[in-house]
């Protein structure tokens, strides 16, 4: 808020009152603002030169101003229509008003990656007559919530970010304000009573030992600033609070006297307050920023970079305008005047500044501009209508600073972070090499690589690094400087060492993948947080002299985030924030930091031998897989083209019960990316089963990779769940070779794949006839009451069918990390008879687990597995 | 752009023309520096008692004769005032101001040019401790915004006088200088005109600008303030999906005056038909008062309830006033064990209710 307008004006008084120009400027009245545009002495009029906002009861924006029955519809209706908004009663207001505080985001507060969601915390409307500040705030809801669709940045917020906002903090005072939007005591301010209007439209305090009628003249100074009823620094500046209740800066009876105090912390714990990383205070008037330091340099450093970045930004939004703020060297971090910047600046230790919202009222702050109501052609008869922006104004206000606002949360949000790095041959569009980040705990993430063969020299392959946040920014589909951040600083940079010894490398054609997946084409969560450039490693005499053999090369990689934060250095430790400061926001020297560097922690092997291709997917790769440190559960695959191939997952639920998934994926190289998993439900066993019942729903997404013929790994996201598996090859088909091993040929191997029964879509049979003789079958179905079941047993082809004469059924592990195969237990289940020929066949069983029964099955060959030929 | 306040360089601040619209000053990163504002110099009481010092009052008189009786002799005097160091700043400050606001009791033409465009410029001297940031110092005089604000308030004159010399003339010239003019503050000027026009040049004035509107829309604003003023109901209501958002609210707010009950439910469902929703919404918002308790009204409302966009609107219309059988179907919805929009906004306007009993 803007304040020494009062003693500007007192003097402005001081003067006319020498000049003997009229004794109204003495008596104390009630007084209306009006647009009228000559300055008038001689009425109780204050003229504005344009029109007097009044406030409409509306929910949507518009070119004027919401009233708080509106604006708070609107907050509600934003809850009830959007999902990304969760409303929290946060206290009451003297009069016993609740205040709502606002949760912008996912209802969740962890990050995509399973960190803890960073948070931010803003207030508006502490001042009662600064009406821009409550828009302000909405507008920042409604940015925000009108992005569910978005691929990218805002998406990126909204998932990972816990936005906390109160919109209208000081609701009594607002209200009061709205009560009486043209009218104002004047000649009563103890301070400043010529000058400085008070109550009504210019209420600036809460409502302490104050009616809400204005007329009654004996209490209408009362009430408490809120902005001066906070530690540490409550009631130690003698020239900006006072003990007086009349005075516009009382600072109440005690730190936190004030009910509205109180709801302000209660706010910051739905961070909660240890996630906390900014803090704003949204007031007008003056379109400058003012911030608190403190004794800490690092916090001291951040938050003028962060200011730094809000200004930057603004202006260069279309129509954007300049917001200053005092450097460091001006503020002193032993002074305060009792704010809620300093509050949390101090005790919560996090950026905390006050956003003064424009007009400019300081020509030191924005020389050669007009000032005040002169800004938007007012007549300025009395500064304090830099408190009336006028209807015409909000708008730009309302959405430009929404952006801003974002573009802090975004940047606060934390550094970024390579989360994955690839190779990809680009011959094959094999992955040949991996690095990627598998967060462990709270601060620490695991790296986890593979690499199928060294790169070569003169091979040409697709370098890619995934990040934990998008790093680019668009306009539409255009690629382009985020506001306020020069291009020159968001370039992305491969340096390749062996030893100390720099490699030569081809690097062309860097971009950014528009589709999400998993490839080289593809962003991993959010658009432009995936970047791929051509890669090559030339043989040339740099190269030849030092690589000899398979040596290890280590990549040095930097690359910088929208507003232009390093990379973290070492992503094995999570970059959060404490204590005023980023941990583990490691330099290039792996130091902790505020600034971080380049990351140099992807080694790979790369050789001067011609190795040839990379192994990529053949029919062969059709077999049972499964991790040998999970025994119990797997993998069926089927490979049933060059680029398709299906999935099984046998496996357990989160209380030890048998669960299973299919999955339908796409061949890239040795890859098959799944892009959903899906769940069955609905089904039971046996006759009551009724296929119309069955509901597919997916649950998350997997993507296997192959190293070699019987080794690969794969990870996987259900539920919202990760995990990851080495995989071992455990069966070899039928009729199916791989690399050296060749086919071994037999009857049946035709009968591989899936079969199921049409009137019982939803479950079916898996065979594999076995190179070793015999057969292997999995049966996924459910059990009488609907809970999903798979049985599986060996069998021998005996007078032209399959006999599994000891189906068995498992339980005991649980799904996930926790997953121990010491808990299995194999139980028998019953038997089974395959009657088949190539396209049908029947299918007998009889169980001995209770409930099951006996019965048959009419069989169709739903899936052929790719060169399995098959003949009657 | 690092700005480094100059103090001791001269009596002002920057040398082209003032940002009135609000300093855009294009995309240059790099003016994100921080300020290296300048510290208080003076405490706020005894630069009081020096502004109201004889000097100062002197000095007000001496500028207040200059300007009466040599105004040419004005702007030098001003500049002079750097160097007179027989007056402390906050006595030369506090006189300048008293007498830039003396300034708004005189015609514009009787005033320097130069010396208000000085006075507009003026860099300040007397700083005290800002009461939010009581580390850094800002101006006690506001001298600059004064006089800016002057100049807007001349130039809206000139704008309203030039105005009405083409009003004078013909409607035609009076709307192509109209479409001429984008600066709002001398559009002000504009509508200020036609305050002395008569009901028969309002009259031409509508008829023309609805006649060139579909090719000039930035006709409506004035269009719709003819229309209000004539109070010409059809223009009114076809304005009503036409003008200006900024104008918008004022015209609906007539209309709410000028329509009866019947012809306000049927442009509210034209409206909401046929319009984008922050304009229906506008219009309940400025209808409710009219329609209050209308049981027509109430069931536009009520069949609004689930309406993504506007569902909202009408939930606070019904919170803010319904009869009690609107209050009755409202509270039946809400009782739906079935969650949907329209319960929860049904939820709301009883909330909202709820909020107004006493």
């Amino acid at each position: 808020m803007r304040f020494r307008m009062r003693s500007m004006h007192r003097l402005t008084a001081v003067g006319l009152l020498l000049a003997s120009s009229s004794p109204l400027l003495a008596q104390q009245r009630i007084v209306q603002w009006s647009e009228q545009s000559a300055i008038s002495t001689t009425d109780n009029l204050l003229s504005l030169g344009y029109t007097v906002p009044i406030p409409v009861d509306t929910p949507l924006p518009f070119d004027g101003f919401r009233s708080y029955a509106g604006l708070h519809m609107r907050h509600q209706d934003l809850v009830a229509t959007t999902g990304l908004l969760q409303a929290h009663a946060v206290g009451a207001s003297r009069n016993n008003r609740t205040i709502w505080a606002y949760r912008i985001g996912d209802a969740d507060t962890t990050t995509v990656w399973g960190l803890p969601e960073p948070a931010t915390l803003t207030n508006a409307g502490i001042h009662a007559r600064e009406w821009q500040t409550p828009e302000v705030a909405t507008g920042m809801m409604e940015l925000l919530t009108s992005k569910a669709s978005d691929i990218g940045f805002y998406r990126y917020l909204l998932d990972n970010v816990n936005m906390t906002v109160i919109p209208v903090y000081n609701v009594d005072g607002f209200l009061q304000t709205q009560r009486y939007p043209r009218d104002s005591w004047l000649g009563t301010d103890p301070s400043n009573p010529t000058s400085s209007p008070r109550d009504g439209r210019m209420r600036r305090k809460n409502m302490l030992d104050v009616d809400e009628v204005m007329t009654t003249q004996a209490d209408h100074l009362n009430g408490v600033d809120l902005n001066r009823n906070n530690p540490p620094y409550w009631a130690t500046s003698a020239s900006s609070s006072s003990a007086s209740i009349q005075s516009i800066v009382h600072h109440g009876a005690f730190p936190h006297s004030e009910p509205e105090a109180q709801a302000l912390v209660a706010a910051a714990d739905l961070g909660p307050a240890s996630q906390l990383r900014v803090y704003t205070d949204i007031h007008s008037f003056g379109r400058v920023l003012f911030w608190s330091r403190t004794s800490d340099q690092r916090l001291t450093d951040i938050t003028e970079s962060v200011l730094a970045g809000f200004s930057a930004h603004h202006q260069a939004l279309p129509n954007g305008r300049h917001y200053a703020f005092p450097a460091q060297s001006r503020l002193d971090p032993f002074l305060g005047i009792g704010s809620t910047d300093e509050l949390f600046a101090h005790q919560y230790q996090v950026p905390a500044w006050t956003l003064e919202v424009e007009p400019p009222g300081d020509p030191g702050f924005h020389p050669g501009e007009a000032l005040c109501g002169a800004n938007y052609g007012g007549v300025v008869e009395n500064c304090h209508d830099g408190f009336i922006l006028p209807d015409s104004q909000i708008r730009r206000v309302r959405e430009n600073l929404s952006e801003t606002m974002a573009a802090i949360f975004y940047r606060q949000a934390g550094p970024p972070a390579v989360t994955a790095t690839r190779v990809f041959d680009q011959g094959t569009g094999a992955l040949v090499y991996e690095s990627e980040w598998s967060v462990r705990s709270n601060s620490e993430r695991e790296q986890i690589v593979h690499q199928t063969q060294p790169l070569q020299l003169d091979r040409d392959y697709v370098l890619t690094h995934s990040y934990d946040k998008p790093m680019r920014w668009r306009v539409g589909d255009v690629q382009t400087s985020f506001p306020g951040v020069s291009a020159a600083t968001t370039v992305t940079s491969n340096l390749a060492f062996v030893g100390s010894q720099a490699l030569n490398l081809s690097s062309n054609n860097q971009r950014w993948p528009s589709q999400r997946g998993s490839g080289p084409e593809r962003y991993s969560h959010y658009r432009d947080d995936t970047t791929s450039i051509d890669w090559r490693l030339p043989r040339d005499a740099v190269n030849d002299a030092a690589i000899n053999g398979s040596v290890e090369l280590t990549l040095r990689h930097s690359d910088t985030d929208l507003v232009g934060q390093a990379l973290d250095a070492n992503p094995a430790t999570v970059a959060r924030w404490q204590g005023g400061s980023w941990l583990d926001y490691e330099n290039s020297s792996g130091s902790q930091s505020d600034s971080g560097g380049f990351d140099a922690t992807v080694r790979m092997q790369v050789s001067d031998q011609q190795l040839g291709a990379p192994f990529v997917i053949v029919p062969g790769t059709s077999s049972a897989w499964y991790d040998t440190s999970r025994s119990g559960e797997g993998f069926v695959l089927e490979i049933l083209s060059a680029d398709t191939a299906l999935a099984y997952f046998f496996t357990y639920n989160s209380a030890g019960e048998q669960d299973w998934y299919t999955m339908v994926g796409v061949i890239q190289g040795n890859r098959v990316i799944f892009s959903e998993v899906v769940r069955s439900s609905g089904g039971v066993f046996g006759p009551a089963f009724n296929p119309a019942a069955v509901v597919r729903t997916t649950v998350g997404s997997a993507t296997f990779n192959f190293s070699s013929c019987d080794s690969g790994w794969m990870d996987w996201k259900i539920d919202g769940a990760r995990g990851r598996m080495e995989l071992s090859r455990l069966t070899t088909m039928l009729g199916l070779g791989c690399g050296t091993s060749n086919a071994v040929s037999g009857p049946g191997a035709g009968w591989s794949g899936s079969w199921y029964d049409p009137s019982h879509s939803g479950e079916g049979y898996v065979l594999e006839m076995l190179s070793t003789g015999g057969a292997i079958v999995y049966w996924f179905s459910y059990d009488p009451v609907g809970n999903r079941r798979w049985f599986f047993g060996t069998g021998e082809l005996v007078d032209g069918n399959l006999v599994f004469s000891n189906l068995l059924s498992t339980r005991g592990p649980r799904f996930g990390a926790g997953y121990n195969p010491a808990d299995l237990v194999v139980n028998p289940w019953g038997s089974l008879t395959l009657d088949l020929d190539c396209d049908n066949g029947r299918s007998d069983y009889a169980s001995s687990e209770p409930g099951f029964g006996s019965g048959s099955l009419q069989l169709t060959h739903l899936t052929r597995i790719q060169s399995l030929a098959c003949s009657d | 752009m690092r700005y480094t306040r100059m103090i001791s360089l001269g009596l002002l601040a920057g040398s082209g023309a003032l940002t009135a619209a609000g300093g855009q000053v294009g995309s240059d990163s790099t003016v994100a520096e921080p300020a290296d504002w300048a510290a208080p110099n003076w405490e706020a009481g005894a630069a009081l008692v020096h502004a109201k010092s004889a000097a100062a009052t002197a000095l007000a008189t001496e500028l207040g004769r200059l300007q009466r009786d040599d105004p040419a002799a004005l702007p030098q005097r001003l500049q002079s005032l750097t160097d007179d160091h027989t007056l402390t700043w906050p006595e030369r400050e506090a006189a300048v101001l008293q007498f830039t606001r003396s300034l708004h009791e005189l015609p514009r033409d009787q005033v320097s040019a130069m010396a208000i465009d000085l006075l507009s410029r003026w860099q300040p001297r007397t700083l005290v401790a800002h009461e939010e940031a009581p580390a850094l110092g800002t101006p006690l005089f506001d001298i600059a915004a004064t006089a800016q604000g002057l100049q807007n308030r001349w130039r809206r004159e000139a704008a309203a006088e030039s105005a009405k010399q083409l009003l004078g003339e013909d409607a035609d010239r009076y709307l192509d200088g109209w479409l001429a003019t984008g600066d709002p503050l001398l559009r002000a000027g504009w509508f200020d005109a036609l305050q002395a026009t008569t009901a028969a040049q309002r009259q031409g004035l509508l008829e023309q600008s609805l006649l060139r509107l579909q090719k000039a829309p930035q006709l409506a604003p004035l269009a719709a303030q003819m229309a209000i003023g004539l109070r010409d109901q059809a223009a009114m209501a076809r304005l009503a999906f036409e003008t200006d958002p900024l104008f918008l609210h004022p015209l609906l707010a007539a209309l709410a005056v000028e329509l009866d009950a019947a012809q306000l439910r049927v442009l509210l469902a034209q409206l909401i038909a046929q319009a984008t929703p922050d304009r229906a919404a506008l219009a309940i918002a400025a209808f409710s008062d009219t329609l209050a308790g209308d049981s027509g009204f109430e069931r536009q409302l009520l069949a609004l309830l689930d309406d993504p966009a506007l569902g909202s609107s009408a939930a606070l219309a019904l919170g803010q006033r319904s009869s009690a059988a609107a209050q009755a179907e409202l509270e039946a919805l809400a009782a739906s064990p079935a969650i949907s929009l329209r319960s929860q906004r049904a939820r709301f306007a009883l909330d909202r209710i709820a909020e107004q009993t006493p």
